[in-house]
């Protein structure tokens, strides 16, 4: 009877131990996900380029002070460099950046944008509901002005990074 | 006299069960304590953490981090090879801290940081213009 009892209560042990393992090999092997945080930085990086002071960079305008914007300059203008490890061939951030009127929020009159365009798709799922495997995104708005004119600006920064953040 | 060793043959029985289940917990303790200070884990926690440092600074920025837990994984790889612990090749913070680790994450941060490492495990950086 007690070795009958024995052999039950270890089978239950086992069966403990094995669930135990289980999760926490589950835990501790799931990578630790900063891709969030990734992608507020690049925004705040982006916003920091194009609007100091509260006042937007004047290298966005021509000389006749027209918005000009970036003439395919933006990663170096901003100090980023979007090159990933090795494991990846495709980009895996993207940066868009929306100068509007104050009275028009739909449609910019700037904009500009790098990176891997199939990542907006990601953004949009991502507001509905939270998806790890897609790209985390970040928006950021706020305004700025530019000889005495006011200006909104929209960045949008999306990280993919999966396979490094997601187990 | 046949009961007294049957009373001892008991005793024996749930000695050895206690004992056995005693070495199951700790057995399952040390397993649980080994994966949460796991090596993989510490490297890249510190890899990534490096990395977002390093997003988050502006050029002329001094960073002082503390990673003394990271020179008891191996302590005696980590004597002859601290120095080379936090390496940064182009836009990758690598972190090694086993003979057969390692973990890389990049930055977009267009800087070129310099990164200096004490044996006691304090790691100081400073971030350059790129």
């Amino acid at each position: 009877m007690d070795k009958t009892i024995s052999i039950y209560w270890f089978a239950i042990l086992i069966l403990v131990a094995v669930a135990i393992v289980y999760m926490i090999s589950a835990f501790y092997g799931a990578p630790y996900d900063v891709r969030e945080i990734e992608a507020s930085l690049i925004s705040n990086r982006a916003a920091d380029c194009i609007s100091q002071k509260g006042e937007l960079n004047s290298f966005l305008f021509g000389e006749n002070g027209e918005l000009a914007g970036f003439n395919n300059d933006f990663e170096e203008r901003c100090k980023i460099t979007l090159e990933v490890e090795n494991i990846w061939t495709e980009p895996q951030y993207y940066i868009y950046l929306g100068v509007f009127r104050v009275g028009d929020t739909n449609r910019p009159i700037y904009f500009y944008e790098t990176g891997n365009l199939n990542l907006i798709a990601s953004c949009e799922a991502q507001q509905e509901k939270e998806f790890e495997n897609l790209a985390k995104c970040a928006e950021k708005r706020f305004y700025s002005i530019h000889e005495g004119e006011q200006y909104l600006i929209k960045i949008l920064s999306a990280v993919r990074k999966t396979e490094k953040n997601v187990k | 006299m046949i009961g007294r060793r049957k009373k001892g043959t008991i005793l024996m029985e749930n000695i050895i069960f206690i004992i056995l289940n005693l070495a199951f917990i700790s057995i399952l303790l040390l397993f649980i304590f080994k994966q949460g200070n796991g090596d993989a884990l510490l490297e890249q926690a510190y890899a990534k953490k490096i990395a977002l440092l390093i997003d988050a600074s502006k050029p002329g920025t001094e960073i002082f981090l503390e990673m003394s837990d990271a020179s008891e994984i191996s302590p005696e790889w980590w004597n002859e090879n601290f120095e080379n612990a936090v390496s940064i090749n182009g836009n990758l913070v690598t972190v090694k801290l086993r003979e057969n680790g390692g973990y890389s994450y990049s930055f977009f941060n267009d800087v070129a940081p310099i990164v200096d490492m004490s044996p006691e495990g304090k790691i100081y950086m400073v971030i350059r213009d790129g």
